[in-house]
């Protein structure tokens, strides 16, 4: 197996046992780049120079001594996270030459564990899509079956974990935007709790949604980089104030005794894609095998969630893209007055989808409408996250598919924004209640594509998430798989 | 359309409410960490990403900005609600960064409060903060907007805390709504929230005003731009005319928008109803709801500084201060405080009183002092007070030591000696003064004897300036009834 | 509930886009279509249901008021499409 296929716990490893170096771990990163990215377009900036001479700085670091959980590996981080210096885009025309002159508060964490930040991944602009095809920038393949995307709206940040192009990436969840990306490219994919993660220097979709989550090849990846990123930040509000676990110990544990898993009846409906259906009835086995009980639960507004959530997002992300007016920074298209200029920038800058959400966004908070259907999706939250937190008195987690349906083609629901929407229809639900989930890869259709499989804990349980995905992917093995693992 | 002899019979009132921003006293924005003290500072100096709305930026509340306003809504006698929240306001416009502006919308700070004016209520609807927008520049000969080829933006004011007040419409004339804004202005500055400038715009004020007709609310506007007290009396007596002469000619007022001209004395339309801002206001999802500690608002309310009318009854109740010289000394926060501070050192409230109110007030317009820089005063008025006393000086000449004094930072007792303007009380010395001033004024004399008791005075005057106004007035007084009358 | 194109018109203005011809039309099917399938909230009773807008429950955190380092003016303007004088150009506001 070649370095860039390996998890960063191991890289790491064979880096303190002095096999490997930091630039051995770039060079074969940048090798597969080199080989696959033309097809893949997982990067919407590459910044190899910068690597290398990061990982110089790294070197000199860990010879003096220093503690870096993230040590010399490569990281690649989604470019709607602000790079001091380094420009984000937000896969949209109207940030191009956007140079933020500040890191969000995770970029800052994980530089200062080491990593090495190696470029900044395509996503669906401004994180509006589950296909990672509204793309100013062009849509990524999956690298699994490149006629088919890899998910999104964090379609980069997967691709490129899946692919080997970098060894963790950083990607946002406002409504599944980690976690289907993950499913589609087989990999592990977390939403933390609201609150769990600093949200400051992410450029914001829908603020009371957005969480920022790591992306990566195991779930012992996934407890490195949370560790990283996870806590307290006086610069965000809505930051929690937590004590944390150490969540490498949750990776240690493999005996489920005791623990109920429920299986919501309303996610499994005749819709659900066969193949999806058989790794959930599957995955059931691994768990009941592992010493967990599992019973069917019901989550009674799950049919209302999607909706719920397509009202709020775009009233929060309304307002949120009303600053990309032309006037500080970006694109600025030139009027013969003040008027033209932000009606030219904003029409000419933002993409179709993006526009389709600002305007239901506009309308739903516009006067007339907001009882209807603003406050009305606020309320509706609420019986959502009730749902939840009764669900929670009778199990300790809930096992769902992660989507409805493998990976599908490009193109294949662009034209269709409901259709592309019930991609979401299992993740959101998660972001409306503010509680956490993780995707891991449950399996594989008959044309070997990745089924993820999603596990929801209650708010502040990633501890407990990662130990039962932990179990069930030592008990598989499925995690192992890459698509061009040699 | 009325008839003239209805029209006639009509009861018109003014019916008007205020909206007044303050800006408050805090080292830095409401949101950021930025600094405050944008006034006279290089263009887009003091910013950051959050003030500055970057993408990916946070607010995060001031706990000063917060204290502050607690403060104001306690003093303006407000409920304070124990979870208010913060609001987005959406709309576009090149010094709103963000384009929304993080303002209380449905649960502000404080609710039905009031300000006592001369014996009357004011009601105060509500009391919240809000962040105020950055500043924009016109390069125009006036500066104004229109005919400007392009604008300029500066953000260093966006983010500064505000506090926004809004009273009932409880205001029934233009002379009364200035002395509310007054009134407030005091107020902001005793409690230590606001400078309450309003030249530099750290106080603004905007007006909704209608005119009532037989009882029942009129069609109200919204006046902007009123720059100063007399900008506010002006134009509010302009609008009330304005819709007066509307109802009056059986017209209607339009529900508008209207911009005070102040060189031209008028109010113009701004924006109609139609075109009013459909402002979509949401709960802030970026900022969590803020739970009111009871204990902060205790602990606020235990260390409430003096209030202005606290003072004025503590002036009236323990010197014995009348109406007027009360009205007087609280016409300025810095004029009150110089007063009380004299007052801890001198003692004599009602000399010290009379000596500021006439005489520092005085000497300060005319060599441009600033109350606040004027402390160096209190041991020369000691000083003067003390010679007066003492009877080492005349009131004439005590008046004119302290002016000396306070212009040439000399100690009176010096200005005194130097000049050699001790009082002369010496009845020998002054009857010799006033003999040769009888004999030079035979006129005076004669006609103060036939009984024009006015001739009186001016023989007075006489003494007075033969001894250069040093004579001990009194003496004089005394000596010149004596001679008179051994002359009659 | 029916939206028509005046609608869409109303909406662009508000929210700085102006979308022509068959953008126009197709912004208009994608919104009645994304609004039709909203109308199923309305099944639900949500008379005595408390909104919920922000999932967290403490008070929002308050800050010391310390004055700290932010970013420079040329900061400001190297971001800037266009400046003068130290501040950032914006066309004529009034047309
Ligand atoms: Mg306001
Ligand atoms: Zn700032």
């Amino acid at each position: 197996m070649e370095l860039c296929d390996m998890p960063a716990w191991k890289l790491k490893e064979l880096i303190r046992k002095g096999d490997i170096s930091p630039e051995d771990i770039l060079d074969s990163v940048f090798e597969r780049i080199e080989e696959v990215e033309r097809d893949l377009n997982s990067y919407i900036t590459i910044l190899k120079e910068e690597a290398y001479n990061q990982a110089k700085e790294i070197k000199a670091r860990l010879q003096k001594g220093e503690d870096l959980p993230l040590g010399g590996i490569p990281i690649a981080i989604k470019d709607i996270l602000c790079t001091k210096g380094i420009e984000t885009t937000c896969a949209s025309k109207i940030l191009k030459g956007f140079y933020p002159p500040y890191d969000a508060t995770v970029v800052e964490r994980v530089k200062r564990a080491g990593a090495i930040i190696i470029g900044k991944t395509n996503l669906d602009e401004f994180a509006m899509g589950s296909s990672t095809e509204n793309s100013a920038f062009g849509p990524t393949r999956n690298p699994w079956d490149r006629e088919r995307v890899p998910g999104g709206s964090s379609g980069g940040s997967a691709a490129a974990v899946a692919a080997g192009e970098t060894i963790l990436a950083l990607g946002s969840d406002t409504g599944g935007s980690v976690r289907q990306p993950a499913a589609f490219c087989g990999i592990v994919g977390l939403k933390p709790t609201y609150g769990l993660v600093s949200r400051y220097g992410l450029i914001a979709y829908a603020s009371s949604l957005d969480q920022i989550g790591p992306m990566t090849k195991d779930v012992r990846d996934c407890a490195l980089l949370l560790q990283v990123i996870a806590g307290k930040d006086e610069k965000d509000s809505t930051s929690l104030k937590v004590d944390l676990p150490n969540y490498l110990e949750a990776c240690r544990h493999h005996d489920l005794s005791g623990i109920k898993i429920g299986i919501p009846r309303e996610y499994i409906s005749e819709s659900l894609d066969p193949s999806v259906a058989e790794v959930m009835e599957n995955s059931k086995r691994v768990f009941e095998k592992l010493g967990a009980t599992v019973k069917e639960i019901s989550l009674p507004h799950t049919e209302y969630a999607l909706p719920t959530y397509y009202i709020i997002a775009p009233a929060e992300a309304s307002s949120n893209l009303a600053r990309y007016d032309g006037v500080q920074y970006g694109l600025r298209v030139k009027g013969k007055s003040l008027r033209d200029m932000y009606l030219e920038t904003r029409t000419k800058g933002f993409g179709d989808e993006v526009k389709r959400r600002i305007m239901i966004g506009t309308y739903v908070l516009s006067a007339g409408y907001y009882d209807a259907f603003y406050l009305k999706a606020l309320k509706v939250r609420r019986l959502v996250k009730a749902d939840f937190d009764e669900a929670f008195k009778e199990v300790d987690y809930i096992l769902t598919p992660t989507s409805p349906t493998p990976a599908f083609k490009l193109g294949e629901k662009i034209e269709d924004p409901i259709l592309m929407y019930l991609s979401d229809v299992f993740t959101v639900p998660v972001n409306l209640a503010g509680i956490c989930a993780i995707s891991i890869n449950g399996g594989f259709s008959k044309e070997n594509l990745p089924i993820g499989i999603q596990l929801i804990g209650r708010a502040l349980d990633e501890f407990g998430l990662l130990k039962i995905a932990s179990a069930f992917e030592t008990e598989t093995e499925l995690q192992g798989c890459r698509p061009f693992g040699r | 359309m009325q008839a003239f002899w209805e029209v006639s019979l009509l009861e018109l009132k003014p019916v008007i409410g205020l909206e007044i921003h303050c800006q408050l006293l805090t080292k830095t924005k409401l949101f950021c960490s930025c600094p405050t003290d944008y006034v006279g500072r290089e263009p887009n100096s003091i910013v950051c990403p959050v003030c500055l709305g970057l993408p990916g930026s946070l607010p995060v509340l001031n706990k000063e900005a917060l204290k502050l306003a607690l403060r104001t809504a306690l003093a303006l006698n407000c409920e304070i609600l124990s979870k208010t929240r913060f609001h987005r306001k959406n709309y576009f416009y090149p010094d709103l960064p963000k384009a929304y502006q993080i303002s209380q919308y449905d649960i502000p700070l404080g609710i039905n409060g009031y300000l006592e004016l001369n014996g009357k209520r004011i009601g105060i609807r509500r009391v919240h903060m809000e962040e105020d927008a950055g500043k924009l520049v016109h390069p125009t000969k006036t500066g104004r907007i229109e005919g400007a080829e392009y604008s300029l933006v500066d953000f260093n004011r966006c983010g500064v805390p505000l506090i926004e007040i809004v009273t009932e419409p409880d205001l029934s004339s233009p002379e009364e709504a200035k002395t509310f804004v007054m009134e407030l202005r005091s107020l902001v500055q005793h409690i230590g929230v606001s400078d309450g400038n309003m030249e530099e715009g750290s106080l603004r004020c905007d007006a909704n005003i209608s005119i009532s007709v037989n009882g029942k609310r009129g069609v109200k506007t919204e006046i902007k731009n009123m720059n100063s007290f007399r900008a506010i009396e002006r134009a509010l007596a302009y609008e009330i005319k304005r819709q007066t002469e509307i109802i009056l000619s059986g017209g209607e007022v339009v529900q508008e928008t209207r911009h005070w001209d102040d060189s031209k004395g008028i109010t113009t339309s701004l924006r109609g109803k139609e075109e009013a801002h459909d402002y979509r206001y949401f709960p802030e999802p970026d900022l969590l709801p803020l739970i009111i500690d009871r204990e902060l608002v205790e602990e606020i309310r235990r260390t409430m500084p003096e209030l202005p009318k606290d003072r004025r009854e503590r002036w009236k109740r323990d010197y014995g201060l009348g109406d007027y010289e009360v009205s007087v000394l609280s016409s300025s926060k810095a004029l009150g405080d110089l007063f009380d501070a004299c007052v801890r050192e001198i003692g004599k409230p009602k000399e010290v009183s009379n000596w500021l109110q006439v005489e520092f007030l005085r000497i300060a317009d005319e060599c441009k002092l600033r109350i606040e820089e004027s402390y160096f005063v209190i041991p020369y008025l000691k000083e003067v007070i003390e010679l007066l006393e003492k009877g080492v000086v005349n009131n004439q000449v005590a008046k004119s030591v302290f002016e000396e004094a306070v212009k040439t930072r000399r100690e009176p007792l010096d200005i005194v000696k130097a000049k050699g303007l001790e009082q002369v009380s010496d009845e020998t010395a002054i009857r010799d003064i006033v003999k040769s001033v009888l004999s030079e004024n035979q006129d005076a004399v004669q006609s103060y004897l036939s009984g024009k008791e006015k001739a009186f005075n001016f023989l007075l005057g006489q003494v007075m300036r033969a001894t250069k106004g040093k004579a001990n007035p009194s003496v004089v007084r005394k000596v010149l009834e004596e001679e008179l009358k051994s002359l009659s | 509930m029916r939206v028509t194109i005046k609608d869409v018109k109303h909406i662009m203005k508000l929210a700085y886009l102006d979308l022509k011809g068959e953008e126009e039309e197709k912004m208009l099917k994608h919104f009645s279509r994304i609004l039709e399938y909203f109308a199923k909230l309305q099944e639900l009773d949500t008379a005595n249901i408390e909104p919920l807008s922000h999932v967290i429950e403490e008070s929002t955190p308050l800050r010391e008021d310390e004055v700290k380092k932010g970013l420079s003016q040329r900061d400001v303007l190297s971001m800037a499409p266009e400046e003068e004088g130290g501040y950032v150009k914006v066309p004529k506001i009034v047309e």
